[in-house]
């Protein structure tokens, strides 16, 4: 028998192929040889070895400030966000369904609007003298003096974190709600006829059976957290000073205000790598303890 | 009894929480149709006394139409359904074949697709940028379109969902002498319309939201898109946040009718993602 290729699908891969490879593939690749490479406007390319690594990572103290501000800043913003991801589906889990839809939509509803307009919207809110937030605190007198919240470098990375913990987290809550109801029912009866209350049942079955959300969350992010951008950029330009300088937008001002390509690409592959080892790590977890829901 | 006093205090503690969450949201809305001289009066209201259009009115007519708002408004409407459309088949005509085809090196090709989805996009920025510069297309919309096209993700996702339509179909279909390409138009894209619309809406609403990259490629004012266009505006207009808060509406409006309509999806489009 005489066997024959069919090209037919190849052909239906062919465009999404052609699309990955120049959008994609190549870029990674330039990506990593940028890294070790000093490229001048003119669009000279010139060898450097790890030239850009001593300049732009290791030597560059502002890069050192930018990456403790963004671990600083994803510390205290993604096991808070999980948290109460964690909570607020629990609560909602407990509705009937009419609410539960209602308590989905008004806590994913802030999700999709744009991280600029909610970071202009925020702006607002952290105005010192006609801010919202300033009149609630001193007519609640909890403050008397106004907080210069953007404005002071011991206000502003606070700032950022609180907008990040006040901001709903929709999508935590979307998928630990998925996950709970994967949770059979006979566990908890099973745990009810051997007298444990309600808190234990959440606290010795929902929570350890909902691991892997959690990790896969805080994971996510994370990395998210990791890359924030958008809120820097319009609300702080990285300041007062450097308080609010984080890796991303300093990449950002490196490569397209600075034109130091290389340097840029240094620093975007080690935040590269800090990503990919989260990452490994969520994934050396979850094969260990395997696959329960 | 007990269970019943229970259930009102969660929904009381939901009700706070959701407060919370929407209050941005809300206030924007409020400041955007609050008159200029009210918005500094002290104490804020939470609802507007004398309800007014003119903040809208003022950032339409802001500056030439050119370079106005409803100008942006457009480009960021050709940018999201561009890109939605485009990626959206070419993704499917690749899922087809990865789901229902066999054929030599499929998975060495589909693991290279999916392999690349955990690169962050912010990671591929600099070689994107001199790359699209090289193709002459700095400064134009192509210059977002064109990357925003390949979606490891949407493959992925897609491949999953075709892989589960039954044989038996798309068998009598080929024994009545159809193409490969008539059951992809005719059987296998309606049976995946529920995980296009939900892929669609998530592409939508993610190019529509988009903003480093297109504050990277373009540069003239009337090629802006909305986030862009905003972000520039609340730089020049520091103190008018009647004027900004009016922009954020309108950027924002599209998505939230979208969410209204769609709602189901946003719900089984996400537990996709995960599972």
């Amino acid at each position: 028998m005489k066997r024959r290729i069919d090209i037919t699908p190849y052909l239906f891969i062919l465009p999404a192929f052609l699309f990955f490879v120049v959008f994609i593939l190549y870029p990674v690749i330039r990506a990593l040889l940028l890294a070790f490479q000093d490229y001048q406007l003119t669009g000279e390319v010139r060898f450097v070895g790890f030239k850009n690594f001593v300049d732009g990572v290791i030597k560059d103290p502002v890069f050192w400030i930018a990456m403790k501000n963004t671990v600083l800043y994803s510390i205290v913003r993604v096991p808070i966000n999980v948290f109460v991801g964690l909570i607020i589906a629990t609560l909602i889990y407990q509705c009937s369904h009419r609410w539960q839809s209602v308590f989905r939509a008004a806590y994913y509803l802030p999700g999709v609007i744009s991280l600029v307009v909610i970071s202009m919207v925020w702006k607002w809110l952290f105005n010192p003298n006609y801010g919202l937030l300033n009149q609630l605190l001193l007519k609640m007198q909890l403050i008397t003096q106004p907080i210069p919240w953007l404005t002071s470098s011991k206000f502003a990375l606070p700032s950022l974190m609180l907008m990040a913990i006040l901001s709903s987290p929709g999508s935590a809550i979307i998928l630990y709600l998925a996950a709970m109801s994967n949770i059979p029912k006979s566990l908890y009866e099973a745990a009810s006829l051997e007298g444990a209350d309600e808190f234990t049942q959440w606290w010795k079955i929902t929570v350890p059976l909902l691991n892997n959300t959690t990790l896969y969350l805080l994971v996510m992010n994370t990395i998210a957290s990791f890359q924030v951008f958008t809120q820097v950029y319009v609300m702080t330009k990285g300041g007062p000073g450097y308080a609010t300088t984080m890796v991303a937008p300093l990449i950002y001002f490196r490569a397209f205000k600075d034109y130091e390509f290389g340097i840029a690409s240094a620093q975007a592959l080690v935040l590269f790598l800090i990503i990919l080892s989260i990452s490994l790590i969520q994934f050396k977890y979850i094969r260990r303890r395997g696959e329960y829901i | 009894m007990m269970w019943k006093q229970n259930r009102l205090i969660v929904i009381i503690l939901l009700l706070c929480g959701a407060i919370v969450a929407l209050l941005p949201t809300y206030w924007m809305f409020v400041t955007a149709f609050t008159p200029e001289e009210d918005i500094i009066r002290m104490p804020p209201r939470m609802i507007p006394q004398r309800p007014t259009f003119e903040n809208f009115r003022k950032i339409f007519l802001l500056t030439d139409p050119k370079k106005s708002l409803s100008k942006w408004f457009l480009n960021s409407a050709i940018v999201s359904v561009t890109v939605t459309l485009t990626s959206l088949f070419v993704s499917a005509l690749a899922a087809y074949s990865f789901a229902r085809k066999k054929f030599y090196g499929k998975e060495i090709l589909f693991y290279l697709f999916i392999s690349t989805m955990m690169i962050p996009g912010e990671i591929l920025t600099i070689p994107m940028f001199l790359l699209v510069k090289k193709l002459n297309l700095l400064d134009t919309l192509w210059a977002i379109i064109l990357p925003a096209i390949p979606a490891p993700f949407g493959i992925f996702m897609l491949r999953q969902f075709m892989q589960d339509i039954p044989y038996d179909i798309e068998e009598a279909a080929r024994i009545d002498g159809c193409s490969d390409l008539t059951i992809f138009f005719r059987i296998i894209l309606p049976l995946t319309i529920p995980a296009l619309t939900a892929l669609g809406i998530f592409t939508f609403i993610t190019q529509w939201n988009m903003f480093l990259w297109p504050l990277i490629v373009l540069s003239s004012p009337e090629k802006y898109t909305l986030q862009v266009g905003l972000a520039t505006l609340q730089e020049q207009h520091v103190r008018d946040y009647g004027l900004l808060m009016a922009g954020a509406s309108v950027a924002s409006i599209p998505i939230i009718i979208l969410f209204f309509v769609f709602q189901r999806y946003f719900v089984r489009g996400l537990a996709a993602i995960r599972g």
